[in-house]
């Protein structure tokens, strides 16, 4: 399970919004699709673009983003899903070797991320996030440099859930470690030093609050997930949002107000500054 | 409250594409690449006063900064692990012995010399602990990896 499983196929671009030395370049790769299953990886590809710029802020962002695809066949379909973790006991011979059952968990899909940055490297070097589908329909997937997601609905939320991360560099901000409901203490309070991440902070001083020009007069610090920024209402909840379960409210809004009111045109210096914004 | 950098006498958009693999707090440059795309402005040259988190600095002939860059940690100390019921939470996993591989691009400016990657300690029960210099690597030791 290796890159003698397969082999590269070639580059294509989906989304064309511009050269791609002045876009931000999404790129998104196959694993275990055999040769004659690449069509169906090319209409995944496009299901997921579908459902990314439907996504604020993406939906406004679209201008400013290309997308590309790469398409890798494998010898074998699927992942590899080990049956210590309740999975069917298959092993799939795929290029970048996806797998279920990481660290124990059947959901933790992962792939081999230097083969996938050496395909990048090669194929897209201008890259500035990158997507492996996973030719499976078991629920699974993965964050970091190379978000992973499968074929099973509500995966893909994973990827757009990364994306904060990647494009705007957004720290999570659900208050727990081993999950909602886990019983766990302590994971909702937090000290240290203050995050170096745009949207959390352990600053309560108003006059130097990273989203201060966020805040109105009235509003209380530390701002409660109830209250208000602006006119905008964080719908907060506890455990995980839905149906937007990749960033809380702030970030969403942080997210919508770094991107400039008219964007007609898709202005090369404007739109890129905008996804790029932070403070 | 961003500041972006564009030397006259450089061309704009070139960045440097480079590509680290990890294991541990052991991390090695594998592969630097000149590529012309556009990249994000710097966040603040400072960091504030015990700021967290994990960062990456150019640095002149001088030590001064001339452009840092605010990142999710690449070293994935922990993972993130979905649940398909939309009742259940995000979670998250230790990884006690992280191992991987990441990419970071930086603009490919004239008066920088040396990058410098920044991070809490490299332990989950550090994490909001103030980030120090984790590795630097010489530019010109840079370009011999192209």
């Amino acid at each position: 399970m290796s890159t003698a499983d397969g082999n590269v196929i070639g580059t294509t671009q989906v989304v064309d919004h511009g050269p791609a030395s002045q876009r931000w370049n999404l790129v998104i790769l196959s694993d275990g699709y055999q040769q004659n299953q690449l069509p169906q990886f090319h209409n995944d590809v496009q299901s997921f673009i579908a459902t990314l710029f439907q996504t604020p802020p993406f939906d406004e962002l679209a201008c400013a983003i290309n997308v590309f695809r790469i398409d890798v066949a494998s010898t074998d379909s699927g992942a590899d899903d080990p049956a210590a973790c309740g999975g069917t006991g298959a092993t799939a011979r795929t290029y970048f070797d996806a797998s279920f059952c990481n660290s124990g968990i059947q959901r933790l899909l992962e792939v081999n991320d230097a083969t996938v940055h050496s395909v990048v490297n090669a194929q897209m070097p201008q890259a500035h996030m990158i997507m492996v589908i996973v030719n499976s329909p078991v629920y699974g997937g993965s964050g970091g440099g190379v978000a992973t997601f499968s074929l099973a609905a509500g995966a893909n939320e994973i990827a757009l859930h990364e994306m904060g991360h990647t494009a705007f560099g957004f720290a999570d901000e659900y208050e727990y470690f081993a999950g909602c409901g886990s019983g766990e203490a302590g994971h909702d309070h937090y000290t240290g030093g203050d995050p170096s991440q745009p949207n959390v902070t352990a600053n309560t001083n108003r006059a130097t609050l990273k989203w201060r020009d966020l805040v109105q007069a009235a509003t209380p610090l530390p701002t409660l997930p109830t209250q208000t920024v602006r006119n905008a209402t964080r719908r907060v909840t506890r455990c995980r949002p839905q149906p937007w379960g990749r960033m809380k409210e702030r970030s969403t809004i942080i997210a919508a107000l770094i991107v400039p009111n008219s964007i007609a045109g898709c202005d090369l210096l404007a739109i890129p500054i905008a996804l790029f914004a932070s403070e | 409250m961003v500041e972006n950098i564009q030397p006259a006498d450089t061309p704009p958009n070139r960045a440097l594409r480079l590509t680290f693999e990890y294991e541990g707090s052991s991390v090695r440059l594998v592969s630097s690449q000149t590529v012309d795309m556009i990249l994000p402005p710097s966040h603040p040259l400072e960091a504030r006063e015990n700021e967290t988190g994990f960062w990456f600095t150019l640095a002149d002939a001088a030590g001064k900064p001339v452009y840092r860059r605010i990142v999710q940690n690449p070293i994935r100390l922990d993972r993130e692990v979905f649940s398909q019921d939309p009742k259940k939470s995000i979670h998250r996993l230790d990884q006690p012995k992280p191992k991987g591989s990441f990419v970071v691009l930086v603009p490919d400016v004239a008066p920088a010399r040396t990058l410098i990657l920044f991070s809490h300690p490299l332990e989950l029960k550090s994490a909001a602990a103030p980030a120090r210099e984790l590795r630097r690597f010489n530019l010109s030791e840079l370009e011999k990896k192209q």
